[in-house]
């Protein structure tokens, strides 16, 4: 069996932690701090996640119940899904930002419910051309919403922001707040060591999800927020780099620009079908992600990421936004 | 010097020339130093008498570079 600890610096390890969806596996990283522990992310609160967690944890000689710090880079179930169940065991004092927390309670709140349970949400994707009516809402959540599997802390020890400083044994955890995959994320820096702990923010493979959700609120840009935070993350001096998904690897900078670039070029797709006929999110998607037989809660996830395209592209002044029969069209400008 | 080409197809509602930088654009964030793209095929799909995407198979070409590696 192939090893789940590897030590990637000295005196960090990176851990392979099991997924029941796609991606398959998330990188959490434990950190010797010289008496005392930290760790970066959770995984999912599932029997076998855990119990990784605490054979990989014996492996450098400690238990789970040893861990002192727990930081979280967001509220996701596979980064902060067993917050609760390691903190019940291990007293770590848990860091996370104030409107990831948020947002996990309101996940607990809501329980079973999906966004297209609640009856408030469905104007929202009406508006957009999804059609709402034609599917189950059941269809949209994920299998593991509302059960054991999500069990996060709901009150963090401390909150954490831009530019905040942890400071645990003889490490200082620098936090470099990224919001766009979730408005709350943060980037873990280490200095002295050069390691940036990147989350879901800089993945060397695939992009994460950027979406804009009925909760969002007239403002939301989240793509634009995404890109600023590629740039933000550039400024810093990293020469390893630890994703939650996918292997380390050291050129940020790199990294960051191919990602800029994709959205861009994504984005020209997208105005290139709304240049002559405006159109709904949901038929853009469509055709930009495809429109053949794919799990509805798919569909849904492709068309705000689409939304939070043509929403970008219109603060920027690329495109128009035209209200016409309780439809919200795009255009080309 | 070695080059290397690779087909790809680009697909605009708009024009013919939408089509190929789609598709140049979309490589090139991945491949460095796209020189020349021959355009190989042009094709128009058509609804109700109107063209309603332009598809244009093109080969791009590149260099191909020795990365040094610190
Ligand atoms: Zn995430």
């Amino acid at each position: 069996m192939a090893s789940k600890i590897v030590e990637v610096h000295p005196g960090i390890y990176e851990i392979f932690l099991p997924l029941p969806m796609r991606p398959t596996i998330i990188n959490v990283y434990l950190v010797d701090c010289h008496g005392a522990w930290a760790l970066i992310d959770t995984g999912m609160n599932s029997p076998e996640s855990i119990g990784t967690l605490e054979d990989t944890f014996r492996q450098v000689g400690i238990e789970l119940e040893d861990l002192d710090v727990l930081i979280a880079t967001h509220h996701h179930i596979d980064h902060f899904g067993a917050s609760g169940q390691i903190r019940s065991r291990s007293h770590a004092t848990t860091h996370i930002h104030k409107l990831e927390a948020a947002r996990a309670d309101r996940m607990l709140f809501f329980g079973r419910m999906g966004p297209a349970d609640r009856p408030e949400s469905r104007p929202f994707f009406e508006k957009h051309g999804f059609p709402i009516e034609e599917h189950s809402a059941s269809g949209m959540r994920p299998a593991w919403m509302g059960t054991q599997m999500y069990f996060p802390v709901t009150e963090p020890d401390r909150f954490i922001d831009d530019g905040d400083v942890i400071e645990v044994g003889d490490r200082k955890f620098e936090v470099i707040w990224t919001p766009g995959h979730a408005p709350g994320h943060n980037v873990i820096f280490l200095r002295k060591e050069k390691v940036m702990i990147v989350g879901d923010h800089l993945l060397p493979k695939i992009t994460p999800h950027v979406g804009i959700y009925p909760d969002a609120g007239e403002a939301a840009n989240p793509l634009g927020d995404f890109i600023e935070s590629q740039k933000k993350v550039q400024r810093f001096d990293a020469e390893l780099i630890l994703p939650a998904h996918g292997g380390v690897y050291h050129d940020h900078r790199h990294r960051a620009n191919q990602i800029i670039e994709h959205h861009r070029c994504r984005e020209d797709e997208m105005l290139d079908l709304v240049r002559g006929k405006p159109q709904t999110a949901f038929e853009v998607a469509q055709q930009v992600f495809g429109g053949e037989e794919r799990p509805i809660f798919h569909v849904m996830a492709a068309t705000f990421e689409t939304l939070a395209h043509l929403e970008h592209a219109r603060i920027e002044g690329r495109a128009r936004r035209i209200e016409r029969d309780n439809r919200v069209l795009f255009q080309t400008l | 010097m070695v080059e290397k080409t690779i087909e790809l197809t680009g697909i605009s509602a708009n024009s013919v020339e939408d089509a190929v930088q789609l598709a140049i654009s979309r490589a090139g964030v991945t491949i460095k130093g796209i020189n020349a793209a021959h355009v190989e095929d042009i094709s128009a799909i058509i609804e109700n008498n109107r063209v309603l995407r332009w598809r244009v198979r093109i080969k791009a070409t590149f260099l191909v570079k020795d990365e040094l590696h610190e």
